[in-house]
């Protein structure tokens, strides 16, 4: 803690100023894209290593999923958020996801074995569809209010 | 066994609700809260240690790698929610050990469908 912005943090409830950084509901995304870093690529490394033959198109588009989510925990746990880079991987996973999804359902034979993306991400809840949209509009208000991020 | 998952997902679900009921009073994560996370955690650590058992004297799941793979990820989710919950002082910080927590019931359900002999 710096102690120099003579804002006083109360240890239970905020009190936030326009000026601070506002990382609040930005931890939330963090966790998100932990928690699908870990698992898609504990998934699509466990798939490709030990039967890629049996689905290897699902199993790389699993492997990019995994690197997708990789490269955004990173982006949105820097202090200073890279907003315009973050929004265009976010742009690329909601991409990945709805291309994936619309494939996983058009050429089903593609997918012998499921995909995380398979079917816009149905094995996970969905939450792999409405993940990016949350931290697209996430990042996109932030930009909007001006807050002190890196380009 | 079987009595050991299910307290991990009376547990899971218990904190997850406690994490929710400081993000609706906007309240940080405090000892309690923080000491929950820390249950889950300890929990699951139980179950990986009683599945390791078995698997050394029973036999360990067909499915090995699948099933080790989700164990380990379960360790790393309430670690990820101590973390936050201790970084961010407000009510995200909260929201973010609930949100582990549930998601570990999720994967204690998932592990029997792994390795139904595990857990009979």
């Amino acid at each position: 803690m710096s102690g120099r912005t003579g804002i006083r943090r109360d240890a239970e409830h905020t009190d936030r100023t326009g000026a601070e950084q506002g990382r609040g509901f930005r931890v939330v995304i963090m966790l998100a894209y932990f928690i699908f870093a870990i698992s898609a690529t504990a998934r699509s490394l466990v798939q490709i290593l030990t039967e890629f033959d049996q689905a290897p198109v699902a199993f790389v588009l699993s492997l990019l999923a995994a690197v997708t989510y990789i490269v955004l925990a990173v982006l949105v746990s820097r202090p200073r958020v890279p907003i315009t880079a973050a929004l265009t991987v976010v742009g690329i996973e909601l991409a990945g996801v709805i291309g994936v999804g619309l494939l996983s359902i058009a050429v089903p034979a593609l997918f012998p074995r499921p995909s995380v993306w398979s079917h816009f991400g149905s094995g996970y809840g969905y939450v792999p569809l409405v993940l990016p949209i949350i931290a697209g509009i996430y990042l996109l208000h932030q930009r909007r209010r001006g807050v002190k991020h890196a380009a | 066994m079987s009595a050991l998952i299910i307290a991990t997902y009376i547990i899971g679900v218990g904190v997850g609700a406690l994490g929710l009921l400081y993000v609706v009073k906007d309240l940080a994560a405090d000892l309690i809260l923080l000491g929950a996370q820390l249950l889950v955690l300890l929990v699951w650590i139980a179950l990986v240690v009683g599945a390791l058992l078995k698997a050394a004297s029973v036999g360990g799941p067909t499915d090995a790698i699948t099933f080790w793979g989700y164990a380990l990820t379960g360790l790393t989710l309430p670690i990820a929610g101590l973390y936050l919950g201790f970084l961010e002082r407000s009510r995200w910080g909260a929201l973010t050990i609930a949100i582990a927590s549930l998601t570990m019931t999720v994967l204690a359900a998932r592990l029997p469908q792994i390795w139904a002999g595990g857990f009979a």
